[in-house]
């Protein structure tokens, strides 16, 4: 027998008591409000991720690697926070801006097909969210009202496709990169997104990739065929593997030859 | 809201949990969160069967070097509590016997070792002798229904299962120490093996991170003699542990 759910998990009694601490629950927070956990705490606590940003910031803060923190695929605004959050405990006395870059549009299509991820796909909310319903629509609001229910200063959001975007703020008003979030599934973005950061990429930057072993892990698809070509086009950098994270996750940092 | 009235509140907050505990008794965790909470290999093991679950790597958990059950019970719930629309047999493979002898000399493990228990368990005290039916009460407290457990040394049970009843495995988790022991497991289930199966090595580390020793030495001479798979190095975890993702080339 192959198992697809499981049975007989709890006894009629542990149901019974079980309901019996609901309801108890319940009237509790009636009576006396319910019980506030920060809305970054719980981000924080539900995200696989959050440890290896926090440690990613206290890096490219320790190192002073200077330059601003950009996102490529910002989706609900989380990651970003977290980022924003993990500059936030402790700067160490570096000045940087959070950007975000996404079309809110959901995923464009691409030449390699993904098992899961289809066009159009990320344009509505698909998981857990402090402040946005399962299925509502992904706008930069979302991300703008997220910064300001954490009391994070407001990132810098730019809309659209990433060969237009990026080209008009890189390197003219972001000059350096510190910190790049490369989380756009799909090797047509992240090739666009890492071509047009080139110029502003700092000797040390930390590159991190959200889906780096999507495509069952196959080094020529996705995100990990998009940075081995951007290495062979560019020589003078070499990339340092820094850790895999969480499911699908890689991060490198960049060192110039 | 002021200070004082959050403390207030907090204290409130907490009288109410206490009576309600006095009541209705307190909250157990389960068992198997009990594991997987003081199990530093949990994370990675989750994350395994999350990626082959999104990844629709096709095929069954299975597991070489059981023991006393329990990072099997943890592979089974992190499958099951996903309610997986892939069913996937677990599936344990030991001899249940302790180690076999090795060219390899380890300052801990020597032949023999492993047949009786040596680290906390829910069910059994340390000390007693490991058989299957520790593996299968486990599951049974845990709430989980029964795993497949294959007795005998790797090369037969393997041989008898794979690929005639178990034809394709998604993830792999080798945990059996011994280099000779890891060959014989990646010649057992190479006809099994899938583009993305994730291979989870707990002892990769071991002999003092040699490489020419025990399972890395085994998975390097099992990728130099082929070529049709890729090893993706996928995460370190725990203390002796590697994974990696079998890619087709």
């Amino acid at each position: 027998m192959r198992l697809a759910s499981r049975r007989g998990r709890h006894g009629r009694g542990d149901l019974v008591r079980q309901l019996i601490r609901r309801g108890a629950r319940t009237l509790r927070d009636l009576a006396i409000g319910p019980d506030e956990v920060p809305i970054m705490t719980q981000i924080i606590r539900r995200d696989d991720r959050a440890s290896t940003f926090m440690c990613a910031l206290d890096y490219i803060n320790y190192e002073r690697i200077p330059g601003d923190v950009l996102e490529f695929g910002v989706f609900t605004g989380l990651s970003l926070a977290i980022l924003s959050q993990g500059h936030a405990f402790d700067p160490k006395g570096m000045d940087r801006r959070f950007v975000g870059f996404d079309s809110f549009a959901g995923l464009p299509s691409s030449a390699d097909a993904h098992a899961r991820w289809q066009p159009a796909d990320c344009a509505t909310n698909h998981g857990w969210h402090p402040r946005l319903p399962f299925g509502a629509r992904v706008t930069p609001e979302v991300t703008r009202d997220l910064f300001a229910a954490c009391e994070l200063p407001e990132p810098e959001l730019h809309v659209g496709a990433f060969v237009d975007t990026i080209a008009r703020v890189v390197p003219s008003r972001h000059p350096a990169i510190a910190l790049a979030h490369l989380d756009c599934d799909l090797y047509e973005s992240t090739r666009d997104a890492l071509e047009a950061s080139a110029p502003a990429l700092q000797d040390g930057a930390m590159l991190m990739f959200d889906d780096w072993f999507h495509y069952r892990g196959n080094p020529r698809k996705g995100q990990s065929r998009a940075f081995s070509e951007f290495l062979s086009a560019h020589p003078e950098w070499i990339a340092t593997s820094y850790r895999t994270y969480a499911t699908f996750c890689h991060a490198f940092i960049l060192s110039r030859r | 809201m002021s200070p004082i009235v959050r403390s207030a509140r907090r204290r409130l907050r907490r009288t109410l949990s206490l009576a309600r505990d006095a009541v209705v008794g307190r909250h157990v965790e389960a068992t198997i969160e009990t594991i997987a909470r003081l199990d530093r290999r949990w994370p990675v093991f989750s994350s395994a069967v999350e990626f082959v679950a999104v990844e629709g790597i096709p095929g069954d958990i299975v597991e070489c070097g059981v023991f006393t059950g329990l990072s099997l019970a943890l592979l089974a719930h992190a499958h099951l509590r996903r309610e997986p629309e892939t069913p996937r047999l677990i599936v344990g493979f030991d001899a249940f016997e302790g180690l076999p002898p090795s060219t390899d000399e380890h300052p801990m493990w020597k032949t023999g070792s492993l047949s009786v228990n040596a680290w906390d368990h829910p069910l059994l005290p340390i000390g007693e002798p490991v058989t299957p039916d520790a593996t299968r009460r486990l599951f049974a407290m845990c709430g989980l229904p029964e795993p497949r457990l294959e007795v005998g040394w790797f090369a037969d049970t393997l041989r008898a299962t794979v690929p005639s009843s178990i034809s394709q495995i998604a993830v792999l988790h080798i945990d059996c120490d011994l280099y000779e022991s890891a060959c014989d497991v990646l010649q057992g289930v190479r006809p099994a093996l899938q583009d993305g199966t994730i291979v989870l090595f707990d002892d990769w580390f071991l002999f003092k991170g040699n490489p020419s020793k025990g399972e890395s030495r085994a998975f390097g001479e099992f990728l130099a003699e082929q070529s049709e798979w890729d090893a993706v190095p996928y995460r370190t975890y725990g203390t002796c542990g590697r994974a990696f993702i079998l890619s087709s080339r």
